[in-house]
């Protein structure tokens, strides 16, 4: 019986893991916690220079970023009909304001994602 | 909400995306304006509604001068930010003749950021040179660095009624 559990669990836990609101979650968490090798990891390759640019323009800032407490609250998903892509809108709390210095109380974000095999993808680049 | 009622070609469209690019862009342009881009509208023959714009290859899937879709760009865009200016001579739609061959010609991205080079474009510095070339006006008084402020300039530009707090103003 166990046997017949355990693929059951890793594929539960798998899925938890990959679905648009989590790789979103993770993504917006790293990139304003100046984990910006984390973001790359969970970003489409095309959008890695996206990041790169984040990196390079916050560079002043990345001690104060590391330090800050971010929460993000998803707020509403949109799933596209053939089911390979996502926008995931959501509320970052506790970023550091990089305009203006110290936290910011909330951030709307909007996050694009795609699904390149089996696998859910933030496309950070701008339309 | 946005209404396209009052919209022509050649008005230009300003907004403020999300996300920590335009986050970036805002803190180093230092504006009046809390706006990270801009673009030109294209009415299309349909009624349909286009933007031209121009985006870096570092953030975008093409580089330098592109078209989109109204909706493709609002989608991209915090709605409270976004607004719409004419240029107050553009009575003929010279600048969105100007806008398209820029387009047509693929006109590159201008990573150095010196709007007195009309050989490659940054976003804001797309328009000002349309204009500049149609109509023999240098709203940016020969600035290399190029603010969104630019276009709250009252004599060159008048708003246009847009998203639907400002329609109501």
């Amino acid at each position: 019986m166990l046997f017949l559990f355990l693929p059951l669990l890793a594929f539960a836990s798998c899925s938890e893991g990959n679905n648009p609101e989590k790789v979103a979650e993770k993504f917006n968490k790293a990139l304003y916690t100046a984990d910006f090798e984390g973001a790359k990891a969970l970003c489409t390759d095309e959008s890695k220079q996206a990041v790169d640019f984040v990196t390079a323009f916050a560079s002043q800032k990345v001690d104060e970023m590391k330090k800050a407490n971010v929460k993000f609250e998803v707020t509403n998903v949109t799933l596209a009909e053939d089911g390979n892509s996502a926008v995931v809108e959501a509320v970052v709390l506790g970023s550091i304001d990089l305009e203006k210095g110290g936290v910011k109380d909330s951030v709307d974000t909007k996050t694009n994602l795609v699904k390149i095999q089996d696998k859910w993808l933030v496309d950070f680049r701008l339309k | 909400m946005y209404s396209t009622d009052s919209l022509q070609s050649g008005d230009i469209i300003l907004r403020r995306s999300y996300g920590l690019i335009s986050d970036i862009i805002v803190m180093n342009l230092n504006d009046t304006l809390d706006v990270s881009h801009c673009g030109i509208i294209i009415k299309e023959p349909d009624n349909g509604y286009k933007v031209i714009h121009a985006l870096s290859k570092k953030v975008s899937d093409v580089d330098g001068v592109q078209i989109c879709g109204l909706e493709q760009f609002m989608a991209d865009s915090k709605i409270e930010t976004v607004r719409v200016f004419r240029f107050r001579s553009d009575t003929q739609g010279k600048i969105a003749v100007q806008a398209l061959r820029y387009l047509k010609q693929k006109t590159p991205f201008d990573e150095t950021f010196d709007a007195t080079d009309s050989t490659a474009f940054y976003c804001s510095e797309l328009p000002v040179q349309s204009i500049r070339n149609a109509y023999k006006v240098d709203v940016s008084y020969g600035a290399k660095k190029l603010k969104f402020s630019v276009f709250l300039q009252p004599d060159f530009f008048r708003e246009i009624p847009f998203v639907s707090n400002h329609l109501s103003e």
